[in-house]
């Protein structure tokens, strides 16, 4: 090559380098533009379609039954007592009357107390029988991101259903989510 | 001239190809989007009278509930424990079919909103893609849930957020 031709070229490459075309994108200032590579994954298609879900759902519904019944006997005692206190109101002495009241308001809010309780237990219960099966979908995602060399990976949706991911573009949707790479990496 | 050329694409392709990897996300406030549409407040005044429809079935279904009461506890006072019993229970039915018609109410309300509503957010999704496509953006990320939770927390401003864009969107194809 000769010197105009090495010039031609230094010349062309710094035009170039000057150009929008090349810039880098962050400073650009329309949208950003990093090296960053984002996936992201549905996990309540995953799991909907685990087979460890079955006996997830099975467990939990029989703990929460088990509590139900413990909730029923408690109702069934503090209504007897109820019954007991409207039957012999009528004989018995104002201050008895004001004893008996104050008791079965105690029960009534140990019964409140119980049912929210309950709640709480059966919350518990879920987290502890999902951990597991959540383990192994963390494990396949990190799998399949460390695969795919992605950045990051998004959930699409929050527990209360708000949408995280509004618009995927196509080209998006073919390249990062990795939904059914998951559930192929778990076996499903 | 061959060579410089040669040259001159290799070194093109040094340059242009770390771009080919890098990806452009925006992200975007839909409850703003939504608040700032007309079309919102006429879904808000539609679901108002629904919902106050609704109340007033309950509010006659709740009276009509009392006066049967009163008049169990009437019927219990010269009642054997046999018949006290049968009341109770009559009662505690009572009470439960109102309790579900509660529930039922909430519901409909619930279905009454989401119907209303959807034809609005079919819009913001059209107008999402469409400054999505204009702007080249890959992904857009919803910046709050319906809350007010933060997805995003923080955006450096060279970030794009397409909100005001999205809005404009919508109103000008209003």
């Amino acid at each position: 090559m000769n010197k105009r031709g090495i010039i031609l070229v230094l010349g062309l490459v710094a035009t170039l380098l000057g150009s929008p075309l090349v810039q880098p994108a962050t400073a650009q200032g329309s949208g950003s533009e990093s090296d960053i590579k984002i996936g992201y994954v549905d996990p309540q298609a995953i799991l909907s379609k685990m087979p460890e879900m079955k006996a997830v759902q099975q467990k939990l519904r029989n703990f929460a039954e088990r509590k139900q019944q413990e909730l029923q006997q408690k109702q069934q005692s503090f209504q007897q007592q109820l019954e007991q206190f409207q039957d012999k109101s009528a004989v018995i002495s104002e201050q008895a009357k004001k004893e008996q009241q104050q008791k079965l308001g105690e029960m009534n809010s140990q019964l409140q107390q119980f049912q929210t309780q309950i709640q709480q237990e059966i919350q518990k219960k879920q987290q502890e029988l999902m951990e597991p099966v959540y383990g192994q979908i963390e494990k396949a995602i990190d799998a399949v991101a460390s695969r795919q060399d992605l950045s990051y990976v998004l959930n699409t949706t929050t527990t209360n259903g708000d949408v995280i991911i509004l618009y995927a573009s196509d080209s998006a949707k073919e390249k990062y989510d990795i939904t059914d790479q998951v559930m192929r990496e778990l076996g499903i | 001239m061959r060579s410089c050329i040669t040259t001159m694409i290799v070194l093109m392709a040094v340059v242009v190809l770390p771009a080919q990897g890098q990806m452009k996300v925006g992200y975007m406030n839909p409850q703003t989007v939504l608040d700032t549409l007309p079309a919102k407040k006429q879904v808000e005044s539609q679901l108002n009278e629904y919902i106050e429809e609704k109340r007033g079935q309950l509010e006659q279904q709740t009276i009509a509930f009392q006066k049967q009461i009163a008049q169990l506890q009437q019927q219990a006072q010269n009642a054997s424990d046999a018949q006290k019993q049968a009341l109770q229970d009559s009662a505690n039915a009572m009470n439960q079919r109102l309790q579900n018609f509660r529930t039922q109410i909430q519901q409909q309300i619930q279905r009454r909103r989401a119907k209303l509503l959807r034809p609005i957010y079919t819009r913001i999704d059209q107008a999402i893609q469409t400054v999505a496509e204009r702007n080249n953006l890959e992904f857009v990320l919803n910046e709050k849930t319906g809350t007010g939770q933060h997805i995003v927390y923080y955006a450096d401003a060279r970030q794009k957020n397409i909100t005001d864009e999205v809005i404009q969107e919508l109103l000008s194809n209003n």
